[in-house]
């Protein structure tokens, strides 16, 4: 095969990637301007240059998914929401770090970052309890699961605008996950705080993949359809979840010991915890528990309980 | 319309076709040559691109010609891609009128210090 023909047939391979329908219209065109782009004697695609195509296909196959069920609005909500999901993914974590930390303490900065909220010393505990490398893998996969760094950093991201940079480290997160899991033994489901965090960074992945809005940061948010969207998820969560009466599991007289203060303080730290599992449908019996956990579809190893 | 403001890659793909239809390589070059080499399109992200401006009715295409045995698909501005790169070049000049204003004033202020 001369030198042209492998090149053109690296890159037609390369095309493949594009849908079909797309594809019958565009491979040609395309294949003229990057043979016409071509350095002369270029023998193969140039990494940079694979990326790029690669890159573009998907972009493409998601947003000719999304013009089949159209169009406009499903953009302007996608952008909305891969904005707000990273912030809500952060109060999460937030949340449930004030909670259990002003029932059991706040524990040391490394159980903080491996996300064990109320349980001080749980860093060190895993490495006198465990061999080395196990401790340290499942303390990586804690951090990515449950703890706030990844969360804090796919935000800042997205609220910059960086929209690749925040694509690529949603993806990352879960797919570091499962590498860790696939190479240790471990359960696919973590556990529903852990799962729903990891699902999260998948869809915000897709999100930002697919609505190009995201890149203005920030500044997407507004008032409006911002407001509208959060009183939509919070009536859903909370509609989904059993209302509202767990929220709501303060003595309404005054505390009357030291010991019933101690307990008011903790339920009410705990409010705004137990508010959020609302959204994310993950306390006892909510639905995002039981999709992942109950659904029929799950193969029954993967499942827990 | 759409208010957003254009991305400059989506700025000067418009702009390349502002003065005539051009084909992909044609748009390719024209970008480098018109950010002085600082945007290089790649045929990938180009034709993403191309296939959202052409979603959102910003760009058609014009015709098609074969060169050397390979399919060449020109691409035109539409009148509302013309409403639009117009709509953005206003709001670039009123940016830049105002930030050239302001800097004279600070230049003539430093000039006071001086």
């Amino acid at each position: 095969m001369t030198t042209a023909g492998g090149l053109e047939g690296s890159y037609r391979r390369l095309l493949r990637w594009y849908p079909s329908s797309y594809r019958t219209r565009h491979e040609e065109e395309i294949l003229g301007v990057l043979m016409d782009a071509a350095q002369p004697g270029q023998r193969r695609p140039g990494a940079r240059e694979s990326v790029d195509l690669l890159w573009s296909a998907l972009k493409i196959r998601i947003r000719m998914t999304l013009r089949g069920a159209d169009s406009q609005a499903w953009q302007a909500a996608l952008t909305l929401v891969g904005v707000l999901l990273p912030l809500l993914m952060v109060l999460l974590k937030l949340t449930e770090f004030l909670d259990r930390g002003a029932q059991y303490g706040f524990g040391t900065p490394a159980d903080l970052l491996i996300g064990a909220y109320g349980e001080p010393g749980s860093y060190a505990r895993s490495f006198q309890l465990n061999p080395h490398s196990v401790a340290l893998t499942g303390n990586v996969g804690d951090a990515l699961t449950a703890g706030p760094l990844p969360a804090l950093i796919l935000a800042v991201l997205v609220c910059l605008g960086w929209r690749r940079a925040a694509t690529v480290f949603a993806a990352f997160v879960p797919l570091a996950f499962l590498g860790i899991a696939l190479t240790n033994g471990y359960a696919l489901l973590a556990g529903p705080r852990k799962d729903v965090t990891l699902y999260a960074y998948g869809l915000e992945a897709l999100i930002l993949l697919a609505a190009p809005g995201t890149a203005r940061g920030w500044r997407t948010l507004r008032w409006q359809p911002s407001a509208l969207l959060a009183t939509a998820t919070v009536a859903g969560g909370v509609a989904m979840n059993g209302g509202l009466w767990p929220l709501f599991n303060v003595p309404l007289a005054p505390p009357a010991s030291a010991l019933a203060r101690i307990r008011l303080r903790e339920q009410l730290a705990s409010l705004p915890h137990g508010f959020v599992d609302q959204l994310f449908g993950i306390g006892a019996g909510g639905w995002g528990a039981w999709l992942l956990y109950r659904a029929r579809w799950w193969p029954s190893s993967w499942r827990r309980w | 319309m759409n208010d957003r403001p254009l991305q400059e890659p989506t700025f000067l793909l418009l702009t390349a076709l502002a003065e005539g239809p051009q084909h992909g390589y044609g748009i390719m070059t024209d970008v480098a040559r018109m950010s002085e080499g600082r945007v290089k399109l790649r045929a990938g992200t180009l034709y993403a691109a191309l296939d959202r401006v052409v979603a959102e009715g910003l760009v058609e295409a014009d015709r098609e010609e074969v060169v050397d045995g390979r399919l060449r698909r020109y691409y035109r501005l539409t009148p509302l891609g013309g409403d639009r790169l117009t709509a953005e070049v206003e709001r670039l000049r009123l940016n830049a009128a105002v930030a050239a204003k302001r800097l004279k004033l600070r230049h003539r202020a430093m000039r006071g210090l001086a």
